[in-house]
């Protein structure tokens, strides 16, 4: 029963560390763009697809991809930016969810058309590999993927509260016409936030890609997952996410180990709604 | 290697000269050649082609005056609204006389009515028991039913057990807790005595779960020799890696479904069985001609879905012979009798007779199903032994 529980726990926060990878990218985007990206997870998922292709065609193991693909994906988030979500800064929330449904929706059917709706996997030898300390085993994919989250938010802590593009960044986000009287370019300040914020959805791709199989419909189920997420931990707080991933991923493996299917699925909402209840903006976010 | 070709076009040109005496028999053919299920739909309508081609050579329907036949083949999508428009555009202004296909059961359900009220037979190709529990007459079944195959498995670890002479009769079953995972299970209690084996637990887990490690290791913890999973593909591989994480010296029972994905795993996902009602390698003799033949034709080897298109076309030929007339009623009548043995369509296949039973169900739907493993990165047929080409291999049950 202890074994049990602490085989849960770890491997409930490695899991929880893995989605934190995933909504740390959204929850930059929407407490400095202010605009909830839907799109987020497709973009996830394209990424998975095109480490796929590169470990299928030309034998790239998967987290090499990611030195490729997460400064490309920065780059198509910046262009995102630029060109279709800065017409819709300051607009009202039902044309930003619109713009942003139609691209998840695009990015997801194109992925449909050229790729099947067949599963997608990556034969690496180190897919079935595990560590075990004493009677509980660890699969090295989590714990890749649990370090990878941990790495990310605090690289972003980094750049936001020790940089001085992150100074930039943050005034943008607080009060735009003033930091543009500062002399701030908001835009520019915002196109990097939507770059970085999707270079992370194509890191959770790519550090996801070893443990599940890609579909184009991941990314649907991803954007979910992320929006629980920075719900548990306070939109716009990266810290949030990564606490509001790991209370998912373990409430979920906790679940999962000593309750039925749907019972153990419906634990992770009820601690949704009782959290939100006595903390509405979130864990890590005490009011707004 | 021209001349070759030549000869052998001329051979057949001749054929046809010898059998041809009317205007080619139009008949329908509805699949899903796009879309989600677009690459089996394809392969179910290019098997279909590859005999109707095979039988216009042979002299195409010989009691219609030997007339070869030609199939309109249109694609839904994959999507059953566009299906209904098409059976009713192939029925009003195509007036074929019957409709191959549609090929699941999405497509199937929105095509049924249609069908029906204009008198013309779908033989279509649904996974779901409903398509032939709305007491429709002009609609057919062929396909092996997804609760045949929960059914089915538990024969299957009997006869494993048997053949293997290893305990597998212990079970755990493990599904989604979704309407596939979930009437799978309803299923198990009695098909599992009816096969004398036990099951040691029962596990539902919500589909896309990340982690399914607990749910393995609580399957594994019950003493179960194998585990008995209806889940869906992504679900599988994650539950495929879990054990192999785990080295639990379990049988993993799955899908059929799943082949192309699981060879793709690599070794993890060498030993697992899946359940099928065609593979490759059935031991008949037809089947190496048959394969070759549809990758001349199609660039690529068959799967299940080209093979159940191959023998469909047959048994319709058979129809067309019996019935002696293109009248939709006729057809309909002789499809709901007709009971074929050892036709060429059946020569691929692992079963020996086609029909449909009063529901309009195909028939033997148990006796269908074959158990095949993933042995070096290909899955060979296993059982039953009638048909398999090699043994259980019981390396990854140590």
């Amino acid at each position: 029963m202890l074994v049990a529980i602490l085989q849960g726990l770890i491997s409930g926060a490695l899991v929880g560390g893995m989605y934190a990878t995933v909504g740390i990218g959204l929850t930059l985007v929407f407490g400095v763009v202010r605009i909830v990206n839907f799109a987020h997870g497709s973009f996830l998922m394209a990424a998975a697809y095109a480490s796929w292709l590169m470990y299928e065609r030309y034998g790239i193991d998967p987290y090499l991809s990611g030195l490729i693909l997460v400064p490309s994906f920065f780059v198509l988030g910046v262009a995102y930016y630029w060109g279709l979500m800065r017409p819709m800064v300051g607009k009202s929330l039902l044309a930003q969810s619109l713009l942003t449904i139609a691209v998840g929706y695009v990015i997801d059917n194109t992925a449909l058309g050229l790729f099947s709706s067949q599963m997608r996997v990556v034969a690496v030898p180190y897919a079935v590999a595990s560590l075990s300390i004493g009677p509980i085993a660890l699969p090295v994919t989590r714990l890749i993927a649990g370090g990878v989250g941990l790495c990310a938010t605090t690289i972003m802590y980094l750049l936001l509260w020790r940089t001085g593009m992150g100074i930039a960044v943050r005034a943008a986000a607080a009060d735009r016409p003033i930091a543009e009287a500062m002399g701030i370019n908001t835009h520019s300040a915002q196109a990097v936030v939507t770059g970085i914020g999707i270079a992370c959805a194509a890191l959770g791709g790519v550090v996801l890609l070893p443990i599940f199989a890609a579909s184009p419909s991941m990314g649907a189920d991803f954007t979910f997952l992320s929006f629980l997420i920075i719900v548990l931990g306070g939109m716009g707080s990266f810290f949030g996410a990564l606490v509001g991933g790991v209370i998912l991923g373990i409430t979920e493996n906790l679940g999962a180990t000593f309750f039925d299917g749907s019972t153990g699925h419906m634990l992770t909402f009820v601690l949704f709604v009782v959290l939100l209840v006595f903390r509405p903006y979130g864990v890590l976010v005490r009011r707004r | 290697m021209g001349g070759k070709r030549l000869l052998m076009a001329l051979a057949i040109c001749g054929s046809h000269a010898a059998w041809a005496a009317g205007p080619p028999i139009e008949l329908g053919m509805i699949s899903s050649l796009s879309g989600p299920i677009g690459d089996q739909g394809s392969e179910y309508a290019n098997g279909a082609k590859l005999a109707a081609e095979a039988i216009n050579r042979d002299g195409g329907i010989a009691a219609l005056d030997h007339r070869p036949v030609h199939l309109n083949v249109v694609d839904d999508t994959s999507i059953p609204s566009v299906t209904r428009t098409l059976a009713i555009k192939l029925i009003s202004s195509d007036k074929v006389p019957v409709i191959l296909g549609p090929f699941a059961s999405g497509p199937c359900m929105a095509a049924a009515p249609v069908g029906e009220q204009q008198q013309r037979a779908l033989i279509c190709s649904a996974a779901s028991d409903q398509v032939t529990q709305q007491g429709y007459r002009y609609v057919f079944n062929r396909a092996t039913l997804a609760g045949t195959f929960t059914y089915a498995g538990f024969r299957v670890l009997d006869g494993l057990s048997k053949s293997s002479g290893l305990d597998l009769k212990k079970v755990a079953v493990i599904y989604e807790d979704g309407a596939y995972g979930t009437s799978g299970n309803a299923q198990a209690t009695k098909a599992a005595a009816d096969a004398g084996v036990t099951i040691t637990d029962r596990i539902a887990f919500h589909t896309n779960t990340a982690d399914l490690s607990p749910v393995v290791n609580r399957a594994v913890a019950s003493g179960a020799k194998a585990l008995l999973l209806m889940v869906y593909t992504g679900d599988g591989v994650n539950i495929v890696r879990a054990v192999r994480t785990a080295k639990a010296p379990v049988l993993i029972l799955g899908s059929g479904a799943w082949d192309s994905t699981m060879v793709k795993m690599g070794p993890p996902a060498d030993g697992m069985v899946a359940l099928s009602d065609w593979n490759e390698d059935v031991a008949k003799p037809a089947v190496a001609g048959y394969r070759e033949a549809y990758k001349k034709a199609y660039g690529d080897y068959p799967g299940p879905s080209a093979a159940w298109g191959w023998s469909d076309m047959y048994f319709l030929k058979a129809a067309l012979e019996e019935a002696k007339s293109l009248d939709p009623k006729t057809i309909r009548d002789t499809l709901a009798k007709l009971k074929t043995k050892d036709d060429p369509g059946l020569a691929v296949e692992p079963f020996n007779s086609y029909g449909f039973d009063d529901d309009g169900l195909a028939i033997g739907q148990v006796d269908r199903v074959i158990a095949t493993q993933l042995q070096n990165g290909k899955f060979v047929t296993i059982w039953p032994e009638a048909v398999a080409t090699a043994k259980l291999d019981t390396s990854t049950l140590k």
